[in-house]
């Protein structure tokens, strides 16, 4: 991967950030990651549940 | 060259001996006289072109160190130098790390339970996990989002709720209305009783 993305190095603005975790949208099951199985419960709890919200709730894009 | 010797559930392929197979390729047709080092990995066919231990064997893996591509691995090293090619400068780089990232998680994923039941596994992990997989069932029963084997389209069109659940869906919803207007109430009644302990 060349760094930073063209999307990047060109005049659009662009944020490039991390994300703990990401759906599959159904297709796999997603495993919980070591990366943020130590995060404080209320915060697991909340990615849990979003990312379980994208069942039903995904914009493409 | 590297051989595989785990072949799909399916494409087992029949083998002179029975020797360990990729499902297209016998082990014993990967034995050659040119080539030079030799590894099996427990890889289907397919497999291989997109694992990472394949496209990065390792000293303790292979026993055979410097890997060098034979006559016969040629196609596996053509296509490696193609992919680190595109690599460089498509999305095709992009998407191949995705797949082998997601590839390497499937690989590396354990059941929770089979993680918990592990004696290895430090106490404060497991009352983690034992945790995490409440929440996953609350998921599942009141917030109606069940693990799904088949396929979701996008943009499912949700059911409308009928008889029994509508009402208690809309019963749950007005206990919720209630406990958060009587939260207030409460407050206000705190404010008013600290205000008239000042006054």
């Amino acid at each position: 991967m060349s760094w930073p993305p063209r999307c990047v190095r060109s005049t659009t603005t662009s944020f490039v950030g991390g994300v703990p975790a990401y759906s599959t949208l159904g297709w796999l099951d997603d495993p919980v990651l070591n990366t943020f199985v130590r995060y404080p419960d209320t915060e697991i709890a909340r990615l849990i549940f979003h990312e379980l919200a994208h069942q039903v709730v995904y914009v493409k894009g | 060259m590297i051989a595989g010797t785990r072949a799909l559930r399916r494409r087992q392929r029949a083998c002179a001996t029975p020797a360990p197979n990729d499902g297209v390729v016998c082990l014993d047709e990967t034995v050659l006289p040119q080539v030079r080092d030799h590894v099996t990995m427990p890889l289907s066919h397919s497999g291989m072109i997109v694992s990472a231990r394949a496209t990065n064997p390792d000293l303790s893996l292979s026993g055979a160190w410097p890997f060098r591509a034979s006559l016969d691995g040629s196609w596996l090293l053509a296509l490696l130098t193609a992919i680190a090619a595109a690599a460089g400068c498509s999305t095709v780089g992009y998407y191949f790390q995705a797949v082998n990232g997601q590839m390497e998680l499937a690989r590396k994923a354990r059941p929770i339970p089979e993680v918990i039941a592990d004696p290895a596994t430090e106490p404060e992990l497991k009352a983690k996990l034992d945790r995490i997989q409440e929440m996953r069932n609350f998921a599942s029963r009141e917030l109606d989002l069940a693990r799904q084997r088949q396929l979701p389209p996008l943009r499912r069109p949700r059911t409308p709720l009928r008889g029994v659940e509508r009402v208690r869906r809309a019963r749950v919803f007005r206990d919720a209305q209630a406990v958060v207007l009587s939260v207030r109430r409460l407050r206000r009644l705190q404010g008013l009783l600290q205000a008239s302990r000042r006054g």
